[in-house]
């Protein structure tokens, strides 16, 4: 009886806050991968004319709001905020590429396990495990001395290095469904095989993966443009990039300036912290429609 | 006389055990169903009756899996004989032998049935599921998964006419709100709705033969009486031929026909319904007696004894009649000859068979 007439450790206040915290969430995804949509488009249509090369001399590393520069200026008098939005080219379609193709090839290759082939098993799991094991970022520096510093070639070699991990999350989902009773009733129903991969089990059961693989992979697209062209390796002055923006400004960090590189890296983590936490939100609200 | 719709003769299916040695899953499984005739198959768990579906439904990627027989589908538009061409696949020496060895090209043989089975397979067989929650892809609605079974079967039909015709057919296995419940899914059904989903699902290709495999299992008293009533009615309206797998005698009261008895891979008994529910007439393989015993309630101390299974290893039952264990009446008349000898299914009336030496005139 006492047991009963317990509250429970759960309030329907707890829950509110959790919802409002779900809210939020989104929220914040929406209001940043839009601007950064919204800056890419403006400045890829030249809708408003935005100059990232022209200095201003009277206005040397101010801090924003000052002379009519929005989030003030860098080293050389170019303002911080037209370079911010023009830094979106150096990521946004060359990670779409890099994602595109580790989530297409990885899911063409991973539902080819579903022919119950024990030795494209093995290699998926083992050039995973390699790809995992191998510094990325050597790869990339690699490529980077043998062929040019090209945006394009690095997302290239990102997006086929994916190919393993996607494939391989595919695989093991399929081994699980392998067996189950619709998957048997399909074949049952004469189901042809291409409706059988691509819709009952890639898109209904495995999107969930794939989508959050998409956002992931797109996060990390962005922080490996960022971090080579921090390095020098990826876009190149006076191309402004997120990366070489941060670089630019840390020189003047420790005179007391701490805006122009501090704004670049507070776009970065926000634009990452966007793309994991749009993963985890699709994610959960898909498991929600089709939980009990 | 008319042809049967499905003739199955002579169906022999071996599996692989690990020394080398084969496990007799069926052996000379002979019958056919007619048009518009119930056929039910009744016997304990593992003595092959999930076997015999696999194989009609030329599911059964076992190896060698299906070594010997003919099955023949025979509808208004064409005559199929789904396992033609088989002894070309299949070697087998020493047959029936303890050191009998098969050899099956089977990569090549499923490939064959693959092709085959494209065109029988939702079109002229259908397919219902024990537990049918789970035959149900649990990601999208049951109403998008009946119109996606109408437009693989139906050609010429669009999304409109299928969607149509989805819920005519879910209203037609009384499901309430049709409309409504076209757009739930799978775990949003309780498990009699999602039965009535699958029954629409596998009527709506408009199939000759309808096969349940265990169609009541896992469904409560009231709901089963309603989904036995549903077939019952379909099936008259329909005139559909039917197959049904169970272990349920009051299902095979409702809905048989003729019925067939298995045991350990054999038909130990074939008859109508009326000379296999008989529970009072003599005439009965040992092992039919003691199920229906069993589902009376009326055994007596002996006959339990004879239910326990003993582990026996699985062995070639060639020389012996496969149920002289736990046989509760041999005498001592015909003891040798079920110790040496298969008994043959004898005839012992017009619609009644049994394999037992018993009843050898």
């Amino acid at each position: 009886m006492n047991r009963i007439n317990k509250p429970l450790p759960f309030k329907r206040k707890h829950f509110i806050l959790r919802r409002w915290i779900d809210r939020l969430i989104v929220l914040y995804c929406l209001v940043v991968l839009g601007s950064v949509l919204t800056a890419f488009t403006i400045t890829q249509f030249n809708i408003i004319e935005l100059d990232y090369e022209a200095m201003d001399f009277q206005s040397i590393l101010t801090p924003p709001l000052t002379n009519g520069h929005i989030l003030g200026t860098d080293y050389l008098g170019r303002d911080l905020f037209n370079r911010l939005l023009l830094g979106t080219h150096a990521y946004l379609l060359p990670g779409l590429m890099a994602v595109s193709i580790s989530i297409l090839f990885g899911a063409l290759l991973g539902s080819l396990t579903l022919f119950a082939n024990k030795r494209l098993r093995k290699v998926i799991t083992l050039s995973t495990e390699l790809m995992q094991t191998t510094p990325r970022l050597v790869i990339l520096l690699l490529i980077i001395a043998i062929f040019e510093a090209n945006i394009y070639y690095v997302m290239l070699v990102i997006g086929i290095t994916n190919i393993p991990t996607v494939a391989n999350l595919i695989s093991h989902r399929i081994d699980i469904l392998r067996n189950k009773r619709f998957i048997e009733a399909s074949i049952a129903n004469a189901t042809p095989i291409h409706i059988l991969i691509f819709k009952h089990i890639l898109w209904y059961n495995c999107r969930t993966i794939l989508i959050s693989q998409a956002a992931l992979g797109m996060a990390e697209a962005v922080l490996m443009e960022t971090s080579l062209s921090y390095l020098g390796f990826g876009v190149q002055e006076p191309t402004p990039s997120w990366g070489n923006m941060v670089q630019a400004g840390s020189n003047y960090l420790l005179q007391g300036n701490l805006w122009s590189s501090s704004i670049p890296a507070l776009a970065i983590m926000s634009v990452l912290l966007a793309f994991y936490l749009l993963a985890e939100v699709v994610v959960k609200q898909l498991n929600k429609r089709h939980s009990l | 006389m008319t042809t049967p719709l499905l003739t199955v003769k002579d169906l022999c299916v071996r599996f692989r055990q690990e020394n080398n040695s084969f496990i007799p899953a069926l052996n000379h499984i002979s019958f056919q169903v007619n048009n518009n005739e119930v056929l039910g198959i009744i016997g304990e768990s593992g003595s092959g009756k999930s076997i015999t579906l696999l194989s009609l439904l030329g599911l059964l990627q076992a190896n060698p899996g299906v070594i010997k027989g003919s099955i023949t589908i025979d509808t208004q538009q064409n005559r199929i004989d789904t396992l033609e061409h088989l002894d070309q696949y299949v070697s087998i020496s020493h047959y029936e032998k303890p050191n009998e060895s098969i050899e099956k090209d089977c990569t090549a043989w499923n490939k064959l049935q693959r092709k085959r089975y494209k065109d029988i397979l939702g079109k002229h067989i259908a397919m219902i599921f024990q537990n049918s929650r789970l035959a149900f892809n649990p990601y999208y609605s049951i109403g998008k998964q009946i119109s996606e079974s109408i437009l693989l079967h139906k050609p010429g039909s669009n999304k409109k006419m299928a969607k149509d015709l989805a819920i005519r057919w879910l209203k037609r296995v009384k499901m309430q709100a049709p409309d409504i419940r076209y757009n739930n899914n799978p775990y949003g059904l309780s498990g009699g709705m999602c039965q009535r989903a699958m029954i629409a699902m596998a009527l709506a290709s408009e199939p000759d033969l309808l096969i349940a495999d265990e169609p009541t299992t896992g469904l409560d008293a009231t709901i089963q009486n309603d989904i036995l009533s549903l077939l019952e009615e379909i099936k008259n309206q329909e005139k559909l031929s039917m197959i049904i797998v169970s272990h349920d005698f009051t299902i095979m009261h409702r809905l048989a026909n003729r019925i067939l008895v298995y045991y350990k891979g054999f038909v130990v008994e074939e008859g109508s319904k009326n000379d296999i529910l008989a529970i009072h007439s003599r005439q009965h393989h040992p092992y039919t007696a003691l199920l229906l015993n069993a589902e009376s309630e009326n055994m007596v101390e002996k006959e339990i004894e004879t239910t326990k299974t003993e582990s026996q290893k699985n062995q070639l039952f060639f020389s012996a009649c496969p149920y002289t264990s736990r046989c509760g009446f041999r005498t001592v008349r015909i003891q040798d000859k079920c110790h040496n000898h298969l008994p043959p299914l004898i005839q012992v009336s017009d619609t009644q068979k049994i394999r037992c030496w018993a009843f050898e005139k």
